[in-house]
C-alpha cells in the first residue's frame, strides 16, 4: 500500500529527532518519525551487565541487533572486515525509541560561552579545521531553558562560577554527592577548585508525571526500571505522539532520501520492520540520525545535483568526526568509598574547561559512573600481582 | 496445496543443512551443549585457576563452564573454532610437559602452566592454528563474564559474586534505597596538603589517600 504524502520525515526517534518531531507536531504539521529500532525497557534487560550499552559482549539490550546491521569497517591499509554492533570497532549508538537517551549516564551540560568561538580564543590550530560557531551561547540559551524544563533536570543552577549566564535555575533541586563525591568534593575545595553537582536529566523530585530515581548502581549504559531517567522517549516522543499528528514507525530503516532535479529532498526510500522496500514522500525531511548514520544516508543519497551524496559537494560530509573522548584516572584508597549509591557520577569541577597553559581547550573533571561487578574486574590497583 | 517432490527436496536439504552443524556440537556423549566432557574437564580446571575459590566461592561455584558452552552455542558462536582448536593445543602441551592430563596436574603446576601460556611460551608445534596467548586472554574474558555477569546467562550461580562483593541481589528498589546512610555520614577529614603533593606529581598515578 502506498503511503500517504505528508509534511514532514523525522530520521532517527532519538535525542534530536524526538525533539524536532514534538515541535512539528505541535505546530500541526504531519509527522513521521522513522526509527531503525524499537522499545526498549528495563524489563527486556533487567541489570545485565553483560548486554548492557557499557558492556555489550553479549549482545545489545538497545540495539542494533547483530543480524540486520553489521557494518564494514575499513582500515587504513585500504583492508576491510565486517563488524557486528556488539564489537568494539563498530562505534555504536543505541538503536531504540529515545536512542542514547534511554541509557545515558544523563549529564545535561551547556556550553559554555567560549565553547562558540574557539578559534577566536585559540587561533589557528595546525592541521585542525577548527571554526567558530555562527551562533553563540546567548542565542542557545533560551533553547537550553527549554530543554532543561522540558525534559527535566536537576541541578544546582549558582554552583558552577564557570557556567554561562542563565534566566532561570533547573526544574529539580540536584541530587546529594554519594561517599565518593563528598571525598572528592572536600578534596578539591582544599586544592581552591570549585566542586558542584552535576546537572543530571534524571528526576530528583516527581517531575512531569514519574517518579524520582532511587539512585542504583546499574544507571548509565541501562534503562530505568522506574522511569525516572529523562529522555524523549519519555517525554517529547509520547508529547509529539499525544498530538494526533505524529506517527512513529519502529523498525524501519531508512536507506536514501529522494532529491528532485532542484536538489530538493522530496521523501525517503526505507526498509520497513519486514525487510520490505518502501517509500514515504513529505514536503520536508529532518535527517537526526546521530553523526555516523546521518552521515552515511546523506552519502548513499545521490542525485545528478549531488553526484557524491547529498550536501556533499564540497566533500565534507563524514569528516571532522568528533567522539565520545574521555579519559580517566584510578586511585587505590585506604577506606572503603564505595557505598553503592548510583549512578556514581555526581560531582564535577568546571576550573579546567578553558585558560589552561599550553593547552588547547579543556575539560570538566567528574567522578564516574559505578563501574559494574565484569568492567571493574579488568582494573587491577598499581603494582599488584595478576 | 499438495507437497511436491521439490518441495520434499527442499524439506530434505533444510534438514540436512541443520544436521551439518552437529560435528560443531558435542555428540549423544557429553552432558554439554558444545563441549565434549573431556573438553569440559580443561575448561573448568582453566577456569577454576583465573577464580580459585577460597573463603569465598569460585569458579566452578559459580558454574563458569555452564556459562561458557551456553554461550558458544549462542552470542559466541563466532569463538567454537577457537576453543575447538584451543582445549587439544593445552592437552597436547601438558601431556607433552608433564605427561599429564591439564586437569590432572597440581594446582601450583597448572597456575605455572597457564602464566607460560599467557606469556607465549608453550611448546610452539601445538600452537600452530591458534594463538595462545590469544586463546588465554580469550577465556580469561570468558570466564570473568561467567563469574561476575548476570545468572541469566548460566553463570554466576545464585548470584556468588555478587554475595562476595556483598552487593544486594536481586537489585533492591524501593523506600529504603532512596536516603543513603552512607553517603550521609562525614568522613574522618584527611591530613591538609596530602593530596595535592601526590596529584601534582607529573607522569604518576594518581593516589588519594584518606583518613
Amino acid at each position: 500500500m502506498k503511503n500517504k504524502h505528508i509534511n514532514a520525515i523525522v530520521v532517527g526517534a532519538g535525542a534530536g529527532g524526538g525533539v524536532v518531531a514534538k515541535e512539528l507536531a505541535l505546530a500541526g504539521l504531519s509527522v513521521v518519525l522513522f526509527e531503525r529500532g524499537g522499545w526498549a525497557t528495563y524489563d527486556d534487560h533487567d541489570d545485565d551487565e553483560l548486554i548492557s550499552q557499557r558492556t555489550t559482549v553479549l549482545g545489545n539490550a538497545f540495539g542494533p541487533d547483530n543480524k540486520r546491521y553489521r557494518r564494514v569497517v575499513q582500515y587504513n591499509d585500504g583492508s576491510t572486515q565486517i563488524v557486528l554492533p556488539t564489537e568494539g570497532s563498530y562505534s555504536n549508538n543505541a538503536a531504540c525509541v529515545g536512542s542514547g537517551t534511554v541509557s545515558y549516564g544523563a549529564m545535561a551540560w551547556r556550553f559554555m560561552e567560549q565553547d562558540f568561538k574557539l578559534k577566536t580564543i585559540y587561533g589557528h590550530i595546525e592541521g585542525s579545521t577548527l571554526e567558530d560557531w555562527p551562533i553563540s551561547y546567548f542565542d542557545l540559551e533560551p533553547c537550553y531553558e527549554k530543554a532543561e524544563w522540558e525534559i527535566g533536570v536537576a541541578g544546582e543552577h549558582n554552583a558552577n562560577p564557570f557556567c554561562a549566564p542563565r534566566q532561570k535555575p533547573y526544574p529539580m533541586p540536584p541530587f546529594s554527592y554519594n561517599r565518593e563525591g563528598n571525598l572528592l568534593s572536600d578534596a578539591a575545595k582544599r586544592l581552591g577548585l570549585h566542586p558542584f553537582p552535576i546537572p543530571m536529566l534524571r528526576n530528583s523530585i516527581r517531575y512531569n508525571g514519574r517518579p524520582a530515581c532511587y539512585r542504583m548502581r546499574s544507571c548509565v549504559g541501562f534503562a530505568c526500571p522506574v522511569n525516572a531517567k529523562c529522555g524523549t522517549h519519555n517525554t517529547v516522543i509520547p508529547t509529539a505522539i499525544r498530538t494526533g499528528n505524529c506517527e512513529l514507525r519502529t523498525h524501519c530503516q531508512v536507506a536514501e532520501i529522494m532529491l528532485d532535479e532542484k536538489g530538493r529532498a522530496t521523501g525517503v526510500k526505507y526498509f520497513d520492520e519486514n525487510h520490505q522496500g518502501q517509500i514515504q514522500t513529505a514536503d520536508l525531511v529532518v535527517v537526526s540520525a546521530a553523526a555516523i548514520e546521518t552521515a552515511r544516508l546523506l552519502l548513499n543519497s545521490k542525485s545528478k545535483l549531488f553526484p557524491n551524496g547529498a550536501g556533499n559537494n564540497n566533500d565534507w560530509v563524514g569528516r571532522n568526526l568528533q567522539g565520545h573522548a574521555y579519559t580517566g584516572a584510578a586511585g587505590l584508597m585506604k577506606d572503603e568509598v564505595y557505598d553503592d549509591v548510583g549512578p556514581g557520577a555526581c560531582m564535577a569541577v568546571c576550573d579546567f574547561n578553558h585558560g589552561n597553559k599550553d593547552i588547547i581547550g579543556g575539560g570538566a573533571l567528574c567522578n564516574e559512573f559505578t563501574a559494574m561487578p565484569y568492567l571493574f574486574s579488568k582494573m587491577r590497583p598499581p603494582g599488584a600481582k595478576k | 496445496m499438495n507437497s511436491t517432490r521439490r518441495d520434499f527436496i527442499r524439506q530434505i536439504s533444510l534438514a540436512s543443512g541443520s544436521i551439518m552443524f552437529i560435528p560443531a556440537c558435542s555428540g549423544y556423549g557429553s552432558v554439554w551443549r558444545f563441549f565434549t566432557e573431556a573438553e569440559a574437564k580443561t575448561v573448568i580446571a582453566f577456569a577454576e585457576q583465573i577464580i580459585p575459590a577460597d573463603k569465598d566461592p569460585g569458579a566452578t561455584d559459580a558454574n563458569i563452564i555452564n556459562f561458557i558452552d551456553k554461550q558458544l552455542v549462542g552470542p559466541y558462536t563466532r569463538f567454537q573454532e577457537m576453543y575447538r582448536k584451543g582445549i587439544p593445543a593445552i592437552e597436547n602441551s601438558a601431556q607433552k610437559l608433564f605427561q599429564k592430563a591439564f586437569h590432572e596436574l597440581g594446582f601450583e603446576v597448572q597456575t605455572g602452566f597457564m602464566v607460560q601460556m599467557e606469556k607465549g611460551e608453550l611448546p610452539e608445534e601445538f600452537w600452530q592454528e591458534t594463538n595462545q596467548s590469544g586463546f588465554f586472554r580469550l577465556m580469561l574474558d570468558h570466564a570473568m563474564q561467567g563469574f561476575y555477569g548476570s545468572p541469566r546467562h548460566g553463570g554466576n550461580t545464585n548470584y556468588v559474586s555478587y554475595k562476595m562483593m556483598k552487593l544486594d541481589y536481586p537489585h533492591v528498589m524501593g523506600q529504603n534505597r532512596y536516603v543513603s546512610k552512607c553517603a550521609q555520614q562525614p568522613l574522618p577529614a584527611s591530613p591538609q596538603g596530602r593530596e595535592k603533593e601526590l596529584i601534582n606529581a607529573p607522569g604518576q598515578t594518581i593516589e588519594i589517600y584518606y583518613s
